[in-house]
């Protein structure tokens, strides 16, 4: 990656301190370094940084201050903190800290998506640290800003051909199996609801299928909301709702990912990925309020909102991702505006079939500070779901709880014995967070990967 | 407030001979149906009882009268089984409950009675419910209390505001005291300015007088509790005035006020071992030339400057005196209970209060302990890195976040600056009203949290 190098000639070395770590600092530093932390009120408290000056006008060497214990954010921020094209290196052994995880956080950090415009600053560089795994802090890293590439490319650029041509790509590259469905043959083979939502737009609606690994190992499948552009349909969104809908595909884009992840670092799984993506546009056959669609499951849905799509389209792909019996389903969607107002933009809002599953999530979600929220799939609203024509209605009737009825519905398509979590997920960063710059982000996988790499890992 | 006690309208008498009530799972009808007559058997049959959650049926005698009833419970019953037949079954009939389906006596009698409740304050209720003959084993006087705690908080709740001012419902809280043989002190109108001035800026647009009533029952050296409730008896947003569709149902915004009522009135009937303080700041939040405006700043009882982001976020504002005046007393346990945001409702739906709470484990535990009781509640988090989103320009805090999402948990956070990082404590956002007719919960106003509270504080201090 272009944010590190093995050059360490000249590098500004980065000091990791915490408030008790501060005070032995002051005592070897000189007289001069220490006035200057002093005149800077410099005391520690995390997130700060300083730069020391050196005796002949250069950088002499930075000071982060962390929290203890330390997130994995700690040089999330150092991109920005020091000037452009500044060489930078870990002054000291990490310690208790671990160098895989700094390297990581400083690349995210480092992240800027400039395919439409250059760069306004050379990068500050890291030299890779003599006790990071190289390969394997750039297979997170680069995986996450490919998720985020994905959510950040305009609409005009990222229809349904480009994100099932990214992920084909990334296939490709790790010699997985693709299978591709395209346009009509969607409804040749059984698929009518991701051709129903899709069929509107000028660019054909798509299934890729993704398969991984070992056929003996466990099969894990993970199965992403890709809606290349939502405009909702029919239901058409106004003007304030409809701008960032680029990033509705920002589930796709998260199980992309982690499925990069996972077989970049060869976890011992069987992976399949199932990504349905589509363009929910207006045409004069676009679909409409009240349509009945039968799915591939043979469930009859009714269509109480074309702007309720994401779901729509994933219970298809739920159904044959079940049809496999995998023995983890996961599905991540930027599925409700109900969700973010439960728990913020920051947080996952999770569902789960499976207890344990739930809290073996949010366990590493805390621990890597990729958190998730659980939620409730409580069955009692199923009655805000119900069809008048159809089984179930894809528009909850509320008052309220429009995540949960969201995912009562992605429930119905889910087989019960298999332990099964599904992520309602912003996709954006609304404003940047250290090592979470601006704009689209990858939600709860470096959280799931932290589960899978504890599950599946070498 | 008058009404009939449940308990009168819902039982008969210990000498009346009941019609058979019996209970039934699908699972257990085919093998209960071949135990019966022919006649019997085949009636059920040929109506199509399947023993569904809910589903009744009356079994004729060879005269026409009503031999039996028998009631599906489903598969796995809950606390409510049985809590829609005093309305659903015939008026006049009285009924002896049989045993089956696992049901536990003491539950089915609260539910029954629950199920009774009609709101009968502006016309009759229209009908008298089917009665039940107290079923044995029930203790009769903790479903008494737990129902009247109940139907009292419904009352209070669906009192049109007009009738229920901040007046009246200081007299609700000091009738409970009472009962308790407690006697509650409250501050009104000007005099709040020292100690509760936020309680007072909120409230003083009205022509009602704001207050806060304060009441403490128990011994001394027990476990304190400190219960705290929302009264704003009318909210019509203030200067930030709601629009129609938003204000019509505001006189529920004293609903966490009704709900520690209803908990108090549970603990004092159950003599429970703690030392309990009530503590209910009771407002309208009126329209009116001193009304107090966006971007005020106030200085609350712990000396901390707010500023108001929204006159339409009052309820925080009132419960932040009362939480520092709560604190002040070092609770073992300080629960507060507030009609307090859309944004919970939004996220949890209108059938379970948020609980938000100074750990992740003493949320859990009210969860588990609603959850014992069939009063549903989910935990949310108190997600730290958004407090940033309360920053004000001027004072130490604003009372509202800078974006739309989260508020329940903004205003938890907001709370809790109040309360102390140190203090055990749990909030509960809660939405106070049925939405639609349910077994046992009738459309309207609703104890929701309370019986949870209870049970919580039951299981933490109880004999």
């Amino acid at each position: 990656m272009d944010c590190f190098t093995t050059s360490a000639e000249g590098a500004v070395p980065v000091r990791i301190v915490t408030r008790d770590g501060l005070e032995a600092w002051m005592q070897q530093a000189t007289t001069a370094e220490a006035n200057w932390v002093r005149a800077h009120k410099f005391d520690a408290s995390p997130a700060r940084h300083i730069v020391v000056p050196g005796k002949d006008g250069g950088i002499g060497q930075v000071l982060v201050a962390r929290a203890d214990p330390a997130g994995p954010f700690v040089l999330g921020d150092l991109q920005g903190a020091l000037p452009e094209g500044t060489v930078v290196r870990l002054a000291d052994e990490p310690g208790v800290l671990d160098a895989n995880t700094l390297a990581i956080g400083f690349a995210l950090g480092s992240y800027r998506f400039d395919r439409y415009r250059k760069a306004a600053r050379a990068l500050v560089r890291m030299v890779s640290p003599a006790q990071a795994d190289m390969a394997r802090v750039e297979a997170i890293a680069e995986s996450i800003a490919l998720g985020r590439d994905l959510i950040n490319t305009p609409a005009e650029d990222m229809g349904p051909a480009e994100l099932t041509g990214a992920i084909d790509a990334l296939a490709r590259a790790n010699h997985a199996e693709v299978r591709l469905i395209e346009g009509d043959d969607l409804l040749d083979q059984n698929y009518p609801s991701i051709h129903a939502v899709g069929r509107a737009s000028s660019r054909p609606p798509r299934l890729i299928d993704v398969t991984w690994g070992n056929p003996d190992a466990p099969k894990v499948t993970l199965v992403g909301k890709g809606v290349c552009f939502d405009s909702g349909g029919l239901d058409l969104k106004p003007a304030a709702g409809m701008k960032m809908m680029k990033k509705d595909m920002g589930g796709a884009a998260s199980v992309t990912a982690l499925a990069s992840m996972i077989m970049r670092t060869g976890l011992k799984v069987r992976l399949r990925l199932l990504v349905p993506a589509v363009e929910n546009s207006v045409a004069g056959n676009a679909f409409r309020p009240m349509d009945v669609i039968t799915t591939r499951k043979g469930i009859t849905i009714e269509i109480g909102n074309t702007d309720a799509e994401g779901r729509v389209i994933l219970c298809d792909a739920l159904a044959e991702a079940c049809s496999e019996k995998p023995e983890l389903l996961i599905d991540m969607a930027t599925l409700t505006g109900a969700a973010r107002v439960a728990v913020g933009s920051e947080l996952a809002a999770l569902f789960s079939n499976d207890d344990k599953l739930a809290e073996e999530v949010m366990r590493h979600g805390a621990r890597v500070e990729d958190a998730a929220w659980r939620l409730p799939l409580w069955q009692n609203y199923r009655s805000m779901i119900e069809g008048e024509v159809g089984e179930i209605s894809n528009s909850g009737t509320g008052p309220g709880a429009g995540a949960i009825t969201a995912a009562l519905f992605l429930e119905s398509f889910v087989d019960k014995d298999i332990p099964w979590a599904h992520f309602d997920i912003m996709g954006w960063n609304n404003s940047a967070r250290p090592g979470r710059p601006k704009g689209g982000e990858v939600m709860a996988v470096r959280a799931l990967f932290s589960m899978l790499e504890e599950r599946y890992g070498a | 407030m008058e009404h009939r006690a449940l308990s009168a309208i819902a039982f008969a008498p210990d000498d009346r001979e009941g019609v058979p009530l019996v209970p039934l799972r699908p699972a257990d009808l085919d093998g209960w149906l071949d135990a019966q007559p022919s006649r019997v058997a085949a009636w059920l049959r040929r109506m199509g009882f399947r023993a569904e959650a809910g589903s009744w049926q009356a079994v004729p005698a060879v005269d026409g009268d009503v031999a039996m009833v028998v009631a599906g419970v489903g598969a796995s019953p809950d606390l409510w089984a049985l809590a829609g037949l005093p309305r659903a079954l015939p008026e006049g009939l009285d009924l002896v409950l049989q045993d089956g389906a696992g049901l536990d006596a003491g539950q089915v009698a609260l539910a029954w009675a629950l199920g009774c409740y009609r709101f009968d304050r502006y016309r009759p209720a229209g009908r008298a419910p089917a009665r039940l003959v107290w079923p044995s084993g029930a203790d009769r006087d903790a479903v008494t209390a737990m129902a009247e705690a109940v139907a009292m908080a419904r009352d209070l709740i669906n009192t049109p505001a007009e009738d229920l001012g901040p007046a009246e419902l200081a007299a609700a809280a000091g009738a409970v005291a009472r009962a308790g043989g407690a006697e509650a002190v409250t501050v009104v109108g000007d005099s709040l300015c020292e100690g509760y001035a936020c309680v007072h800026m909120v409230g003083r647009a009205s022509s009602r007088a704001p207050r806060v009533v304060d009441f403490s029952w128990g011994e001394h050296g027990a476990p304190k509790v400190t219960l705290v409730g929302k009264g704003v008896c009318f909210d019509t947003g203030g200067l930030d005035l709601k629009t129609a569709a938003w204000m019509e149902r505001m006189k529920k915004d004293m609903g966490g006020a009704a709900c520690v009522l209803a908990v108090a009135r549970m603990v004092i009937e159950a003599a429970l071992p703690v030392n309990l303080r009530v503590i209910i700041p009771a407002v309208d939040n009126a329209v009116d030339g001193n009304a107090y405006h966006p971007m005020d700043i106030v200085t609350v009882r712990n000396g901390m400057k707010i500023e108001i982001g929204d006159t339409d976020a009052e309820g925080r504002v009132i419960l932040a005196d009362a939480l520092c005046a709560a604190a002040e007393g070092n609770p073992d346990l300080l629960i507060d209970m507030a009609t307090l945001t859309g944004d919970a409702r939004t996220a949890l739906g209108p059938d379970i209060p948020a609980v938000l709470a100074s750990s992740d484990e003493l949320a859990r535990e009210l969860v588990a302990a609603g959850a014992a009781v069939c009063d549903p509640l989910w935990p949310m988090p108190m997600w730290k890195p958004y407090a940033a989103r309360m920053a004000s320009d001027l004072a130490e805090i604003n009372t509202i976040a800078d974006w739309d999402f989260a508020d329940h948990i903004h205003a938890a956070l907001f709370l809790q600056r109040f309360v102390g990082e140190d203090t055990a404590w749990l909030h509960v956002d809660t939405g106070c009203w049925n939405i639609k007719d349910k077994p046992g919960r009738p459309k309207g106003g609703e104890a929701m949290g309370a019986r949870a509270v209870f049970e919580l504080i039951k299981r933490r201090y109880g004999a």
